[in-house]
């Protein structure tokens, strides 16, 4: 009769008493811990009911409404967006964006070539069209159809290079948001690189705000996974990421060390490293509290500390190798732990480091919690640089190879 | 109370759709019988009227009905305080529109019941034509009735100085047509109880679609985040691979280094070795060949040292002029000694010719045994002769030589 968790009882007992504080005083006198998301004010409406369902005098779904003008939707619209009245052809644009967020609406669509379509719309005046536009060409991105769509057309790429420098920033944001979408599929990244993207994306690197910036350098991610990385480093990617280090915009610091780790991969990426003062850039974001910017920097080092003269540089600061050591011991987080490993393995190949290893930091570094084989695998090989004796090895100057 | 006299025999007649007319036929039956005879009639008791609503043309006034299921009437006690009706959650909507049907119901019950039991009771039939009932006391004790009341006047004085009453509102006068109807509880259309379904379902499809983007959003950052572990541990394992090959190359690196410098010194010592050995024997040549060579050098005007310029200045001449002389010394003395005995060979070879002489005619010319005679030509040709240079004789003499038989 009475319903248990509101206290209805209570509330007929005491009428003039305002029933979500009674409820509010029985759950403090019980010592409950949650308290009822029904009893806040202004009070939560409730979702459900306990009535039956009404039957209503047509069976209707509201939400399985069929699409105006049926399968010929698409078609009018594509009509539309050629209509001499501007705020139609907006109109026609937003319909599209709703629709287009259906898959199977979206296959249509490119199926109609609408992606070519829009060519003879952005040209018309209105950044509002060029919003919209750009903003399609973002929901399209997002299915296979549409990216390969969209990169087999030269024309629309070229569009996108010209909205890459747009003066209004939502538009910017989405043609940046597009590329990255297409760009993480590696068949149409390769006609990205083929493009010339790369050069377009590091030419806004740097003048972007920080959110078109973050997604750039995401999509130089992307885009760096073969051949990208030595075009990115042939068109001057290494300085501009050097400095975005220096940004204030956690986001970006983070996603400029993702694309560093890939060009310092390379050869040229590495002389690079050693001839700046990336070690100690790097040295002193793996100081920073936020555990990806940690993660990033250690993933940064383990490339950048693979030549000689890089080893020395690292070992000479000698915050690196115990801010590593105090990574490692981390065994929440296996990943910074493994990278944390692989860099000071690298660090522990030059001899004067092996031996501070040796003699500081051996019984910190056997100490360390590892929670899988792979970390045990390469916690062993660390101590195997580190208790490495040169001495036992036999000069035979070659005569017995 | 009136009390009828006459009971009157209603039949209902088949004509008229729906209406029902009743018709009285006493007089005729009273005309008919004798008129001294007791009229009598005898009938079991029955409803006049079974349903008031066919009695066409009449104002039925509304029978007694319970008053404690009037809506309008307001129960309980007028000074209490009045109780808020509990509209907890626990009851919802449907319950209270359930309580509602309910309610409507029995009050629906409540008033057929009441017509039903005021239609039952017998009232007093019409008075017949020409009659009419006269109110008739049958009480037990006879009460008088005043035709004239008995009056009493009184007069009362209102105060002087009344303030005036506050004119009342305008009212313009009511125009138009008055209509009404009669709506009952359930013909309206609530909207609190039927926007309910569809507020429901419009706010439960819009949450479960925002649910399921939001759980496909986290499905991709977490496929996102486990395709970044992925390509963590693989940057690991690229950068052992790539470790291990910087390693590799420091030691061959390394490797080569030593193996040139072994070369080298081993190179070193052989050309120390070569050294060694070319001073030794150049120590065996030097003295032969140094002079000659000092001299080519001199005479090309190399070697221009000051001690070997003083010495071919001063020394040299001296100790050529010296050397000249003992040559000279020496040389004249050989050919002293050269004639003497060449002096004492001629006298020698004149005494042994003369002896030969003498001794010759007495002896035949004798050839060497076993010597062959050849001429120079043949001698030379048996010389660089391969088939014949292992055969030579041991003791050959050229014709020319061979002593010629003295005729």
């Amino acid at each position: 009769m009475y319903c248990y968790p509101k206290n209805s009882y209570l509330q007929s007992y005491y009428a003039n008493v305002n029933p979500r504080l009674l409820n509010r005083c029985v759950i403090r006198a019980r010592k409950l811990r949650s308290d009822d998301i029904y009893d806040v004010s202004p009070e939560m409406q409730r979702l459900c009911s306990a009535q039956p369902a009404i039957p209503m005098e047509h069976d209707t779904d509201i939400t399985r409404r069929t699409l105006a003008y049926g399968r010929n939707g698409l078609r009018i619209l594509r009509r539309d967006l050629q209509d001499p009245d501007i705020e139609v052809v907006l109109k026609s644009l937003s319909t599209l964006n709703d629709l287009l967020r259906n898959p199977e609406k979206a296959y249509e669509a490119i199926k109609l070539k609408i992606p070519e379509r829009l060519l003879t719309v952005i040209p018309r005046t209105g950044e509002f069209i060029r919003e919209r536009c750009s903003l399609t060409y973002q929901i399209l991105s997002n299915y296979m159809g549409g990216k390969q769509a969209m990169v087999d057309n030269p024309k629309i790429l070229q569009l996108f290079v010209e909205l890459l420098k747009d003066n209004k920033i939502e538009v910017r944001l989405k043609i940046a948001n597009c590329l990255e979408r297409i760009a993480s599929f590696w068949m149409t990244a390769d006609n990205l690189v083929d493009a010339g993207f790369i050069r377009h994306i590091l030419d806004r690197l740097m003048v972007d705000e920080p959110e078109v910036s973050m997604i750039h350098l995401e999509t130089l991610t992307h885009l760096m996974y073969g051949n990208g990385k030595l075009i990115a480093i042939e068109n001057g990617a290494f300085d501009m990421l050097v400095l975005l280090l220096d940004c204030s915009d956690t986001e970006v610091r983070l996603r400029a060390l993702r694309c560093l780790m890939l060009i310092t991969s390379t050869d040229i990426g590495k002389q690079m490293a050693n001839n700046s003062d990336l070690i100690l850039k790097v040295g002193r974001i793996l100081c920073a509290d936020e555990i990806n910017l940690q993660l990033n920097a250690a993933a940064v080092l383990i490339f950048c500390t693979m030549l000689v003269k890089a080893k020395v540089m690292a070992a000479q600061t000698k915050l690196i190798p115990s801010r590593l050591i105090r990574l490692c011991k981390n065994h929440l987080n296996p990943n910074l732990q493994l990278l944390c490993f692989k860099a000071l393995t690298n660090i522990s190949e030059h001899p004067d480091v092996r031996i501070i290893m040796r003699t500081k930091h051996l019984k910190r570094i056997q100490d360390i919690v590892v929670t899988s084989d792979l970390l045990r695998i390469h916690k062993n090989r660390l101590l195997g640089v580190i208790l490495w004796d040169p001495s036992d090895l036999k000069c035979t100057f070659g005569n017995q190879d | 109370m009136d009390i009828s006299t006459r009971q009157v025999n209603i039949r209902k007649p088949k004509a008229g759709r729906g209406t029902i007319i009743a018709f009285t036929n006493e007089e005729q039956e009273i005309e008919r019988r004798d008129p001294t005879t007791v009229y009598t009639f005898s009938n079991s008791p029955r409803a006049l009227y079974s349903n008031r609503k066919l009695i066409a043309g009449q104002e039925v006034p509304m029978p007694y009905a319970n008053l404690m299921f009037e809506r309008r009437v307001v129960r309980g006690s007028n000074f209490a305080q009045p109780q808020i009706p509990h509209l907890g959650d626990g009851e919802s909507a449907a319950a209270r529109a359930a309580a509602a049907r309910r309610r409507a119901a029995a009050r629906k019950k409540a008033r057929i019941q009441t017509v039903r039991a005021a239609e039952l009771r017998l009232g007093s039939p019409p008075a017949i034509k020409g009659r009419k009932h006269e109110p008739v006391q049958t009480d037990q004790y006879l009460e008088e009735i005043f035709i004239t009341p008995p009056v009493n006047e009184m007069c009362t004085q209102t105060e002087l100085f009344l303030e005036r009453p506050v004119s009342p509102f305008y009212v313009p006068a009511k125009t138009g047509v008055d209509a009404e109807t009669q709506i009952y509880p359930g013909d309206l259309f609530d909207f609190d109880m039927e926007v309910q379904p569809i507020l429901e379902v419009l706010v439960g499809k819009t949450l479960e679609q925002a649910l399921i983007e939001v759980l496909e959003e986290e499905e991709l950052e977490a496929l996102k985040t486990q395709q970044r572990r992925f390509l963590e541990i693989r940057a690991a394992e690229a950068c052992e691979a790539q470790r291990l090959i910087e390693k590799e190359k420091r030691l061959q690196r390394e490797k080569e280094k030593r193996l040139k410098e072994y070369e080298d010194g081993i190179k070193i010592q052989k050309q120390m070795e070569e050294r060694i050995a070319a001073s030794v024997l150049m120590q065996g040549y030097l003295a032969d060949l140094l002079p000659s060579i000092l001299e080519g050098l001199e005479s090309e005007g190399v070697l221009l040292d000051n001690i070997k310029q003083d010495i071919d200045n001063t020394f040299m001449p001296w100790l050529m002029k010296e050397v000249t002389t003992e040559l000279e010394d020496i040389v004249s003395s050989r050919d002293i000694l050269s004639d003497i005995v060449r002096e004492i060979l001629e006298n020698k070879a004149e005494i042994y010719n003369a002896i030969y002489n003498m001794l010759a005619d007495d002896e035949p010319i004798d050839e060497y045994p076993g010597a062959l005679a050849y001429t120079s030509d043949e001698l030379s040709k048996l010389i660089h002769d391969k088939n014949t240079v292992s055969f030579l004789p041991q003791k050959v003499t050229l014709k020319e030589d061979r002593p010629k038989k003295e005729e």
